[in-house]
């Protein structure tokens, strides 16, 4: 089992190109467009599940990151600064429609007893996981199980694990603690977990 | 000997890297012979990959990013430079 740690690219010259940005240089806009417009867009997306609302949304972010470039201070980095910007964008719109629901920690659990160990059988599905089949049909389960999340663990899970920030730039960019994040992004993934197995175990049946 | 209910607690700190040498020896010593934990921490690990990889796939027309990109260019003062 490999360590899953993936890190964000560290653009050294991104300072730089936030400096020339925010005298006005188009090339240095573009250049910070082309580099964060499409993770933006599908992290928004990832949340809204709606496009003519991402895209007013993806619009709003990117005009409030350039207008607001002044008060950028570089001592945080612009990707983790955007991604709070539109993470907190597209949770106001979605305000407006329904949020996810909390499902109990030990349902997410398999069963324990008196010892503290595991009292049922655990299958293991990650066979059936290779076959391109069900793996496209599990695109679905997915794209629903991320939806049904509770908004505090779909964002860390969008930041951390798709957009690949590490777990202090997903605490920064939503202003939690490293141990909140870390608790979060285990609930996010036991979830996935249980509905994924459930896909996989009536497969199987 | 760590029970499975205290095992289970440590798999994103286990596949983040997170743990201690100690811890991690004592969890991988848990995993060795325990089949149930073991196939927790597959599923726990390939369910992550296989959602990571369905979201990255997420489609956005490119229709989409150019309407973005213009009026970006625009409310900017960049259009037609």
């Amino acid at each position: 089992m490999h360590p899953t740690q993936q890190g964000a690219e560290p653009p050294g010259d991104e300072l730089e190109l936030v400096a020339r940005a925010r005298k006005g240089e188009q090339e240095a806009f573009e250049q910070l467009l082309n580099r964060y417009q499409a993770r933006i867009t599908r992290l928004v997306f990832s949340i809204l599940k709606d496009l003519m609302d991402t895209e007013e949304v993806v619009q709003d972010v990117f005009l409030t990151a350039f207008e607001k470039l002044d008060q950028f201070r570089g001592d945080s980095r612009f990707s983790t600064w955007v991604h709070r910007i539109a993470v907190n964008a597209a949770l106001m719109r979605k305000r407006r429609g329904r949020t996810g629901v909390e499902v109990p920690l030990e349902e997410l659990m398999p069963a324990f007893d008196d010892r503290g160990h595991i009292a049922v059988s655990v299958a293991d599905w990650t066979e059936q996981a290779d076959d391109p089949v069900l793996r496209q049909e599990a695109r679905a389960v997915i794209q629903e199980a991320v939806a049904g999340l509770d908004d505090k663990y779909q964002t860390v899970f969008l930041l951390r694990d798709v957009e690949g920030l590490s777990t202090e730039e997903t605490a920064s960019a939503l202003g939690l603690g490293v141990p909140a994040v870390k608790s979060r992004l285990h609930r996010a993934r036991l979830f996935l977990r249980r509905e994924l197995s459930r896909y996989f175990e009536k497969a199987e049946n | 000997m760590s029970t499975c209910r205290e095992v289970l607690q440590l798999l994103t700190e286990y596949l983040e890297g997170d743990l201690a040498p100690t811890e991690r020896a004592e969890f991988e010593k848990h995993m060795e012979a325990c089949s149930p934990c073991r196939a927790f921490l597959r599923t726990y690990a390939k369910a992550d990959e296989l959602s990571r990889a369905a979201l990255r796939e997420a489609d956005i027309p490119e229709e989409l990013q150019r309407r973005v990109r213009a009026f970006l260019r625009t409310r900017m003062g960049f259009a037609g430079q």
